[in-house]
């Protein structure tokens, strides 16, 4: 294992048990991502992409191999552990935001520190300063249908932030999301990348992974390419 | 129906209410009886009237119109001497000597505007506790269910004398017509929307009232139940009565890795209980009137048209107003499919990561008629029931909060006032009227002014030690 990876994925297997029938999901992914990446994560329905994403996201533990999340071994932890580690170490990023309606866009960003036992004056002055980088310091008093998509995305992005996670993990983030939106979406993650985050992007369209430094594709249970593309 | 002849039906009702709430428990149930016999004896009748208004199956109506309205008379019968006895109460000393109770009196002239998407069910069920209460009754069933309407009408023409119970048929206007009158209490189920016009209505007079509204149920799963079967359980539940049902599952909260599964698991359930074309199943249920058939198309277009992805049975049909049991998935947050209740066959996923989370999306919304949870693990379950406020709560199944006797139905806020059912249901039509009686001497007399030098005495005693 690199000592600067963030995720390390040795001989992951995934088996689900379909009546007596075992379906192999995964079928052995090596992989290493180190701090700073920006990845996506592409892959035809049935190639295996969101199982993948869940056990990155420590939503599930594989059936055979490891998983080292920043340094610490997830792949045999049990669900409160699990819980700790996502809060921890993970920011998910949906396509449909996932807002909190009757919330104020400061008060849904700051709720997963609330989890993580912030305290009030933490929790506020964290949650405005990455509201600042995604660029709604104006906005922080409205709530979701007070905003644009993009802007709703943007908090969720912010939310993702919140805990200074070691991986942003977002699943077809732009999926609700007109083109021109998209493309202001992309350039945010473009930015929260410059500023040293690692992120890993699930996606189905093209021209969304090509605002990723690397792509990774998925065929039956395997990866297919991993190719640079800078 | 015109307001002559809606105001004459009030002012009969009115004038009769005094002599019906004289009626002793025995007279009482002799009616409540007569109701039951003249149901079962016409139930053919039920049928095709069910049959024609929502292309109910036969085996559908016997268990969800005919069956609660039967076992509730059975189960009030059984009860009702004890519910009418006075309650005795025990005195405080400074009340000594004296006797205190509490007399269940009738309201009086009561008004019931029932629904159509059980139109026996929630019309009958009332009837039969607020006729046990000892009210007059006037019932107003809804002009969409028309065979079902006129059936009642018959029904309850042949069992009561019109001063005690009386139908009135008829649209919007006779529904507002018969609102608008000094009523002692208005039973309503509907929509909260109505609802809340119903309310306005009877602020008026100061008229007390039970709404039976609805709202966007969840069902919320737990990570460990399995999503397979969650959602094939769930394909079952949302399809009765195709959806339109008030304490239907509104909407799926899924764990995000467990969705794909969930969705499966739906796909399942519906081909099973209802074969892959309901369309084509005689039992499968119609969406009642064209007007709520292009309420849910539209919703479930502008979700698709804004992303969100889905899984339909078969194809919707507007000439026989069917509709097809529909999962949807990803749709955008402020779309109508998430902010209101869907009351038809479309269910959508939405997804969680921690159960925090899914107790805020739960809290975010108004306060559900029922929250589902389908769970192993007791100590979520409850951590769940305590972080949330909801009309009830169903564990590892669908409806049959409704089908207990004695346990009390009915929302909170935004899904309901009042409770229904068992004594809940008796005391919701009921007066609790305080009764405090003393005897031929008074010793409030030693403590009434003029206030002499012994009297304060006496009184700053009172107030120390008593």
């Amino acid at each position: 294992m690199d000592s600067k990876s963030v995720i390390s994925l040795r001989g992951i297997t995934r088996d689900f048990q379909l009546g007596a029938q075992t379906v192999h999901v995964l079928k052995g992914i090596d992989l290493d991502i180190q701090k700073g990446e920006y990845v996506a994560l592409m892959g035809p329905s049935g190639s295996g992409k969101s199982t993948l994403m869940n056990l990155l996201g420590c939503l599930d533990t594989p059936t055979g191999g490891s998983y080292h999340l920043a340094g610490r071994d997830v792949s045999r932890m049990d669900d409160n552990d699990l819980a700790a580690v996502r809060n921890k170490e993970i920011g998910f990023v949906f396509q449909t935001f996932n807002l909190i309606p009757r919330q104020t866009a400061l008060q849904n960003v700051a709720l997963p520190m609330v989890y993580a036992g912030a305290s009030k004056e933490v929790r506020t002055e964290r949650a405005e300063e990455v509201l600042r980088q995604v660029g709604l310091e104006d906005r922080m008093d409205h709530r979701p249908n007070q905003l644009s998509g993009g802007q709703r995305q943007r908090v969720a992005v912010a939310r993702a932030l919140v805990n200074t996670p070691s991986m942003i993990l977002a699943d077809e983030p732009t999926g609700n999301l007109d083109s021109t939106t998209s493309v202001e979406i992309m350039k945010l993650f473009d930015d929260i990348h410059k500023a040293g985050n690692t992120l890993v992007v699930v996606t189905h369209e093209e021209d969304i992974a090509q605002h990723a430094h690397r792509i990774i594709r998925l065929r039956d249970g395997v990866i297919e390419s991993d190719t640079p593309n800078r | 129906m015109d307001s002559q002849t809606l105001t004459a039906v009030f002012k009969r009702l009115e004038a009769s209410a005094p002599v019906v709430g004289r009626h002793t428990a025995t007279q009482r149930i002799a009616r409540l009886r007569a109701l039951k016999k003249a149901l079962l004896a016409r139930r053919a009748e039920a049928l095709a009237a069910l049959k024609s208004d929502l292309n109910r199956a036969e085996p559908d109506t016997d268990l969800n119109e005919l069956l609660p309205v039967t076992s509730s008379i059975d189960y009030v019968v059984g009860q009702l001497r004890q519910w009418m006895r006075p309650e005795r109460h025990g005195l405080p000393i400074t009340l000594i000597p004296g006797r205190a109770e509490v007399v269940y009196e009738s309201k009086g002239a009561v008004l019931i505007v029932s629904p159509w998407n059980f139109p026996i069910n929630l019309c009958l069920v009332p009837l039969v506790y607020a006729v046990a209460a000892g009210n007059s009754v006037a019932l107003k069933p809804s002009e969409l269910s028309p065979a079902t309407a006129d059936f009642l009408a018959s029904l309850i023409a042949e069992v009561f004398p019109p001063e005690e119970v009386s139908v009135v048929l008829g649209g919007v206007e006779v529904a507002v017509g018969i609102l608008d009158h000094p009523w002692n209490h208005i039973f309503f189920t509907g929509s909260p929307k109505i609802g809340s016009q119903v309310m306005a209505g009877a602020a008026k007079y100061l008229t007390s009232v039970t709404l039976e509204l609805g709202g966007k149920s969840p069902v919320f799963l737990h990570p460990k139940f399995g999503p397979e079967a969650a959602g094939e359980r769930v394909g079952w539940a949302k399809g009765l009565n195709a959806g339109q049902v008030c304490i239907a599952p509104d909407y799926a909260l899924v764990r995000k890795d467990q969705r794909d599964a969930f969705i499966e698991g739906f796909k399942r359930g519906v081909v099973k209980h209802y074969s892959s074309s309901p369309s084509k199943n005689p039992d499968f249920c119609r969406i009642v009137h064209p007007r709520h058939w292009d309420r849910l198309d539209a919703w479930f277009q502008e979700a698709v048209a804004g992303g969100a992805e889905y899984w339909q049975v078969d194809a919707p049909n507007r000439d026989t107003c069917y509709y097809p049991l529909t999962i949807v998935w990803d749709v955008p947050e402020h779309m109508d499919l998430v902010c209101h209740e869907i009351f038809g066959p479309i269910l959508p996923v939405k997804t969680y990561i921690e159960t925090v989370d899914g107790l805020a999306s739960i809290n975010a919304q108004s306060r559900p008629l029922v929250l589902y949870l389908l769970s192993h693990d007791e100590a979520w379950s409850n951590g769940v029931i305590a972080e949330t406020r909801a009309g009830a709560t169903v564990v590892n199944d669908f409806y049959l909060h409704y089908m207990h006797p004695t346990l009390p139905f009915g929302g909170v806020n935004t899904s309901g006032i009042g409770k229904s059912h068992g004594l809940w249901g008796f005391r919701e039509f009921t007066n609790a009227r305080s009764v405090y009686r003393r005897g031929r001497w008074s010793p409030t007399m030693l403590l009434a002014p003029p206030y002499t030098d012994w009297k304060r005495k006496l009184i700053a005693l009172v107030a120390k030690w008593l």
